[in-house]
This record gives structure tokens, C-alpha cells and sequence, in this order.
């Protein structure tokens, strides 16, 4: 644990100082400091301003640039020194190298954004259930694409201006570059749409199984649907079997917007079903999630269906799943480079830590 | 309907990621630097060589401002001895000719050598295997040293297929080209055609079918008719499968087990 003594030699009276990024500017250490604790949130952008040892400094602190947060730094060393005294298990190798390939180098992120993208795209169409929503790639690929689209506009609007005619005449390839540029665009917002699309659809098709889902990982759900329960006896409609999802916090594996959607979609379609038949029906039938005689009404994806993968790691086991979770046993294993056909439920964990891959 | 398309990515869709593939370019005209959402693309300057992706490349050729370098494996010599090997080869009668290897993965030759995966970082501090079609499986090497043995790499067919009918001019002798193809097609197919038998494999827990080696544009033509008979065996075999469970958990209830008992991993094959 040797190397995280120079980070607490930093102290907090020196960060309030100006012009102490450009004293760590070439404090690796300190990098790793910001590095790791911002791995989760977007906070990346204001330090890779700060820290990246990019051409110039800028002429404003760059504190005053991005509205920054003193705090934030604060929070975070504290944040970093409970992580210190935690166990912490992160290879220095890992982390020395992903500062290398981190987020200072940003023509590479790019790519490798788009590689990401691409990659969890084909998951995604490969896969019948909804895979976990990547809130911060997708932010990044949204940011992206809305800037490549007003330096597009900049482009095709001074092509179009006649009084520029000087710059069109030195630069006989604009339109090449506009055409390039547009394709790029188009390509990469058709994945966007098509990765969209296709989570729209399997939300549509097991929305009941995802509503439940998004409730049971929310405690204070249960409580409010005992309450709708309660509500139910006086007149039961299939309505009130929606879960609500308006308190919940996580909305692992959607997105924000996902879960409203489904939930939107969920009470139509119950309004829809109890002014057509259901109302009809005798009270104890009127519920979407019955599962009275053992049977339940809700379809889920089918986890256990095949797909191809290839296997990136050294090794990855094809995990045997059981009934309940905690039982597993070890089937066949795979080697680097390998295709297989196999249950999706037996590498879903490789594959949520990048170790497979989906065809 | 929000999306009327079926599980698992469409030949067209496939074409599309088989576009993202580098391929070596001698560009015609000077043209800068561009930002692409793709990652950045070198700017070219004529004679000198750049890796561009395929889409860009094919819409500089059909504009006939570059020439493609053909990959270093579309060469008749490379392709027949694959097709050799696909079809002669002793090891290689029931399984598809090795794929290029990873980055960090030894090569067919030393089996002993120990797999080392290098991996990239995301922005969010993940990890990250490069895989195809973001390796440069296809462009043209200017020495390619003798150990190493030609191979198809993963998206073979669509990126031939275009190559023929965009740049055939760029190839060298693309008739014998085409017609290796051809074959090499044919062989692969009949293999994977006979691979059915297998496929109960796949229908258990924890078991598999390795397809090494296969191409994108194989995996998709095979995967309706594949994981249509896997789901339909995984239904016929699901008491059958139930029934093993039961008697795993007893057996682990009364806490003996013996090694014997794992006899079901071995009939898995490879093909």
C-alpha cells in the first residue's frame, strides 16, 4: 500500500491554492487518487481538465470554467480515505494502466466508446432479456453525437455562405469531409436507435416482469403495494396490479426514461384490458399478477436460451445454474479465442465483467 | 411494434459491423484529419499507406480516391492453403480452420503457451478485450513472418464479398479469389451441417458446442435453425434435467461426492 503515502502528504490547504494543478500535473500518483474515485460518476470531464497535461494551460483557472465544486474535491478524499482503510483489492498494474489509457486520452476513449457501444449493441440483439443500461457510455455517446452534429451544421452552413467562397476554394475537399462525416453520424446513430428500439421491444413484451422486477428491489415498494392491495379489496381492478415505481430509486437494469415508459405502458394496457373483458370478470380474477394454483401469470424472459459467444479472458467456466441462485456448479470451460454455443444464464456473469463476448 | 426484427443480429446487420473492419488504403488525394464518432482517422497523403474502416474505404474507392490494399489473407496462395487445411487436414476434418489469434493469445503452434489477455481500459476504468472487427485482422502486413499461418478471420465472407464487388480491380487474380471462396464456403458449410449431431450438448446446464474458428456471417445464417433445435432439445430434456438436479442436491445432502459422477461433462465434442 506504499503508494498512496504522496497523496496524503496533499493536503486540503494545499488544493484551495490556484495554481496547484500544475504542480500535479505530473503527480501520477495524485491521478490515480482522482482516478480511481471517480470511476463511477461523471465528474471525469472536470478532471481530466484539470490534470491532463494537454498543450497549454488554460488562462482561467479551470475552476471558474465548469462551474467546479470545491466540495466535491473534499468529499472525495475523505470518500478516498475510507476507501484506503476498506480492503482494497485494485491491482496496481490495472490502475497504472488505465491511467495510461484513461480518460486523459481522449481520441482514444472515442474509439474505444464506439467499440463498447458497438459490443453492447450486438448483446443487446442477441439476447432476450434487457441487459443493465450503461448510463455513462451513453451519456458520453449522447454528448458526442450532439456535438458532432453542430460541427456538422458549422461545416454544411459555411459551404453553403457564398461570402465565404475564399475558405471553399482553399479547401476543395469539404464536401468529401461533409459526406464522411455525415456517414459516420448516420451510422452510429442507427446503432443508438436500434439498440433503443430493441430494449423498447422486449420492455413491451415482459413489461409486467419488469415492473415487478424494478418494485422487488425497492423496499419501501412493498409497502405501497400492500396499500394498493388493501385498496383492492373494496374494488379490485387490474389497474391496481401495476406496481407504482414512482418512489423507487434504482432503476437497474433500465434507464430513467424506460421505466417511465413501461410503467405508462403498463396502466394503459391494464385500463385497456379492464374496460374491455376484465371488469367482467369475477373479483379475485381481476388481477395482472395472479398466481393462484401455482402458476404465475407473469412472463419473464427465457434466460436459459443459447447464444454465441466468444471468450475473451484466459479461461471462463460455463456456470451450471440451479434453482436458487447460490447453488452453482462449473461445466465445460472455455479458452481464449473460442466460440461456443452455450445457456445464456451460464456466462451472463463472465459477460457482465467483460470476459465474453456476444455474436 | 416496436421492433419487428428476431433475436440475434440480421446478414445485414453483420454487413454493417463487418464494416468497422481496417482495412490498408493508398489514398489519391490529400485529405486531413478527420474526428470521427468512430475514433479519429489519420490524414491521408498520397502514396503513403492508411488504415481506414471499411465503409470509409469503399466510399473513397467508388469515388475513386484510394485503392485498397487487399488483407493479407485474400490472396489465392493464403486462401488455398486455408482450404487445404479446412479440407485435408486430420485435425481439422470435424472443426473449422483456427481463427487469428487475439492479442496476447499464442498461436496454434505452441499449445503449451499460457493465454495472456491484455486488457484495454474503458473511461469508466473497466476492462476491456479488443475483439473483432476492432483488430486489424485485415489489413495488408507489409512482412508477414513464416510462423505465421494464414487464417480466415471473423468476418471472412462479408468482407471478400465486398472486396470482390467493389474493389475486384484492387485484388490480385480475383477470379481464383472467387472461386476458393467458393469452396471454402462450401466445405465450412458442410461442416457446420454436420455439426447437428452435437448439439444436445448445448441443450444441458452448463454444457456447450465450441464453434472456434466459425465466421460472423456463418453464425448468423445457423443461428435460427440452431437455437431453435437447442431450445426445443432443452424442452424435450427438462424433466430429464430436473431429475439429475434433485439427485446432485442429495447426493451433495448427504455430502459424498465422488468425481465419477461428473461423467456428463465428457460428452461434449468438439466439432
Amino acid at each position: 500500500m506504499c503508494f498512496y503515502s504522496p497523496i496524503s502528504s496533499i493536503s486540503i490547504n494545499q488544493l484551495t491554492s490556484n495554481t496547484f494543478h500544475r504542480n500535479l500535473q505530473h503527480n501520477k500518483y495524485f491521478y490515480i487518487l482522482l482516478h480511481i474515485n471517480t470511476i463511477p460518476n461523471v465528474h471525469m470531464n472536470c478532471w481530466t481538465l484539470l490534470i491532463s497535461p494537454k498543450k497549454d494551460p488554460p488562462a482561467t483557472p479551470p475552476f471558474s470554467r465548469r462551474n467546479f465544486n470545491f466540495n466535491s474535491i473534499q468529499s472525495q478524499l475523505t470518500q478516498f480515505n475510507n476507501l484506503t482503510t476498506r480492503s482494497f483489492t485494485m491491482d496496481i498494474d490495472d490502475i497504472l494502466a488505465s491511467v495510461d489509457h484513461g480518460p486523459g486520452a481522449s481520441p482514444e476513449s472515442t474509439a474505444i466508446d464506439h467499440q463498447l457501444l458497438t459490443r453492447f449493441w450486438v448483446a443487446e440483439r442477441a439476447v432476450s432479456e434487457v441487459l443493465p443500461w450503461p448510463t455513462a457510455l451513453m451519456d458520453r455517446m449522447m454528448d458526442r453525437v450532439r456535438s458532432q452534429i453542430e460541427s456538422i451544421e458549422d461545416l454544411a452552413a459555411s459551404s453553403a455562405d457564398p461570402s465565404t467562397t475564399l475558405t471553399h476554394h482553399h479547401n476543395p475537399n469539404l464536401n468529401l469531409r461533409l459526406s464522411i462525416l455525415q456517414t459516420d453520424l448516420a451510422r452510429t446513430q442507427y446503432i443508438i436507435r436500434s439498440l433503443l428500439r430493441a430494449r423498447l421491444a422486449k420492455l413491451t413484451k415482459y413489461s409486467m416482469h419488469y415492473l415487478v422486477k424494478l418494485s422487488s428491489t425497492n423496499p419501501n415498494l412493498s409497502q405501497s403495494q400492500s396499500q394498493s392491495q388493501s385498496q383492492s379489496q373494496s374494488q379490485p381492478t387490474p389497474e391496481d396490479s401495476v406496481p407504482d415505481i414512482s418512489t423507487i430509486g434504482s432503476f437497474d437494469p433500465l434507464s430513467e426514461s424506460e421505466a417511465s415508459f413501461v410503467h405508462a405502458h403498463q396502466k394503459l394496457l391494464a385500463s385497456h384490458y379492464s374496460g374491455s373483458f376484465m371488469g367482467a370478470f369475477p373479483r379475485q380474477l381481476r388481477r395482472l399478477d395472479d398466481n393462484a394454483g401455482g402458476t404465475c401469470m407473469i412472463q419473464g424472459p427465457e434466460t436459459r436460451e443459447v447464444v454465441f459467444v466468444r471468450c475473451l479472458g484466459a479461461e471462463v467456466p460455463v456456470m451450471v445454474v440451479g434453482e436458487s441462485e447460490e447453488e452453482e456448479d462449473i461445466g465445460v470451460t472455455m479458452r481464449m479465442g473460442d466460440v461456443w454455443v452455450v445457456r445464456w444464464e451460464g456466462i451472463k456473469n463472465a459477460w457482465l465483467k467483460g470476459e465474453v463476448e456476444l455474436l | 411494434m416496436a421492433f419487428p426484427l428476431p433475436r440475434g443480429t440480421t446478414p445485414s446487420e453483420i454487413g454493417f459491423l463487418a464494416e468497422m473492419e481496417m482495412v490498408t488504403v493508398v489514398p489519391r488525394q490529400r485529405l486531413e484529419g478527420l474526428e470521427l464518432l468512430g475514433g479519429p482517422i489519420e490524414p491521408l497523403v498520397p502514396p503513403r499507406r492508411a488504415s481506414l474502416p471499411l465503409w470509409l474505404a469503399l466510399l473513397l474507392k467508388r469515388q475513386r480516391r484510394a485503392n485498397i490494399m487487399p488483407p493479407t489473407w485474400l490472396h489465392p496462395e493464403p486462401l488455398g492453403l486455408i482450404l487445404e487445411v479446412e479440407s485435408q487436414h486430420q485435425d481439422y476434418k470435424n472443426a473449422f480452420s483456427p481463427p487469428p489469434p487475439l492479442p496476447g493469445q499464442p498461436s496454434v503452434r505452441d499449445h503449451d503457451a499460457v493465454p495472456l489477455a491484455r486488457p484495454q481500459y474503458t473511461p469508466d476504468g473497466g476492462r476491456y478485450y479488443a475483439s473483432p472487427p476492432f483488430l486489424p485482422q485485415n489489413t495488408a502486413q507489409e512482412n508477414v513472418s513464416p510462423d505465421e499461418l494464414p487464417a480466415l478471420p471473423f468476418h471472412w465472407l462479408e468482407i471478400g464479398n465486398m472486396l470482390l464487388e467493389s474493389a475486384s480491380d484492387d485484388l490480385v487474380d480475383s477470379d481464383q479469389i472467387r472461386r476458393l471462396m467458393k469452396d471454402l464456403r462450401e466445405v465450412r458449410l458442410a461442416k457446420m451441417r454436420a455439426g447437428t449431431d452435437v448439439l444436445d450438448a448445448a441443450a444441458t446446464g452448463g454444457g456447450g458446442v465450441a464453434l472456434t474458428g466459425v465466421g460472423a456471417m456463418e453464425v448468423g445464417e445457423e443461428r435460427g435453425f440452431l437455437t431453435g433445435v437447442v431450445d426445443n432439445l432443452r424442452k424435450i430434456g427438462a424433466s430429464k434435467e430436473q431429475a439429475r438436479r434433485e439427485q446432485m442436491a442429495e447426493q451433495r445432502a448427504n455430502g459424498g461426492y465422488d468425481g465419477a459422477q461428473d461423467d456428463e461433462e465428457e460428452d461434449y465434442m468438439e466439432f
